[in-house]
């Protein structure tokens, strides 16, 4: 009888130890998960927070139909100009860009197709930040 | 003597059969809970990482076949992109069906970091509106805007 109680309390003791080391493990876990996208939510506040884009200056070659757009990086980010858009008039539209990446303090070309006129032009870069700007042939 | 050591057996059968018994049950309930932990912290953690930004330019929405709203994932994960996992409200109204359509690169149903879907409102609007949109997580943005 008392043998039979002492395996019982054993098996339950070290059992109970086993599965509260899985819990822990599990909740440890979680909160690590939670803590990185915690961590890459501060990270993408503080990287558009110190976004710092603008348009250096812009021209239109009248040959080739195409507006060249130069905007420089004076902030503290590096873009991935390929996840950049260019929206004209509200819409849309393609453009080359001169360069893959905008270091900070470089200044790159964002080109597009257009015929002649005064357009809207809204340069949207990965993070969300907007630049606004009106451009006339 | 021999009834005494077969009743022990019995005794300590029975008792480990009962430790047995309890040991399964603590066991299933662990695991429920791990696996909560575990779905919810991911639920959590991508709920965090989600989030989008309404790219028009407010004065000038373009047209084609309805009102287009171009939807930009600024967040770190993708996210579902379809009418049964966003929902867009039209000056506090919400619309379905027919009247709403939603486009992704390569038609994927998925929008993934950095991407731009589009999301065409075919309704009847004048004047000064705003656009609400909200993913499944209940991260929400809304843009006022003129047509």
């Amino acid at each position: 009888m008392g043998f039979s109680y002492t395996v019982a309390a054993v098996i339950m003791l070290s059992s109970t130890l086993i599965f509260f080391g899985i819990v822990y493990t599990s909740y440890v876990q979680s909160n690590e998960n939670i803590a990185n996208a915690n961590q890459k939510l501060v990270k993408n506040i503080y990287d558009l927070e110190n976004t710092r884009v603008s348009v250096f200056d812009y021209y239109y070659n009248s040959s080739s139909s195409y507006f060249v757009i130069n905007l420089t990086n004076n902030g503290s980010q590096v873009f991935n100009m390929s996840l950049a858009n260019v929206l004209v008039n509200g819409s849309l539209v393609k453009f080359n860009v001169s360069g893959q990446f905008l270091f900070p303090l470089q200044t790159v070309s964002i080109t597009f197709k257009e015929p002649a006129g005064t357009y809207t032009v809204e340069i949207v870069m990965p993070d969300g930040y907007e630049i606004f700007k009106k451009v006339v042939s | 003597m021999a009834s005494t050591a077969v009743s022990e057996l019995v005794f300590f059968i029975v008792t480990l059969l009962i430790t047995a018994s309890a040991v399964a049950v603590l066991s299933d309930q662990t695991f429920h809970l791990v696996d909560g932990m575990k779905t919810s912290s991911q639920k959590t953690s991508d709920m965090i990482q989600q989030n989008f930004a309404i790219i028009n330019d407010p004065t000038q929405i373009p047209y084609n076949g309805g009102y287009v709203f171009y939807i930009k994932n600024t967040g770190s994960v993708a996210f579902a992109f379809t009418n049964t996992s966003v929902s867009v409200l039209i000056d506090g109204n919400i619309v379905t069906g027919h009247y709403l359509t939603f486009e992704t690169q390569n038609n994927t149903g998925v929008l993934y970091p950095g991407q731009v879907g589009e999301i065409i409102v075919n309704e009847t609007l004048t004047g000064y509106n705003s656009i609400t949109v909200s993913l499944s997580s209940g991260v929400s943005h809304q843009l006022e805007f003129e047509v």
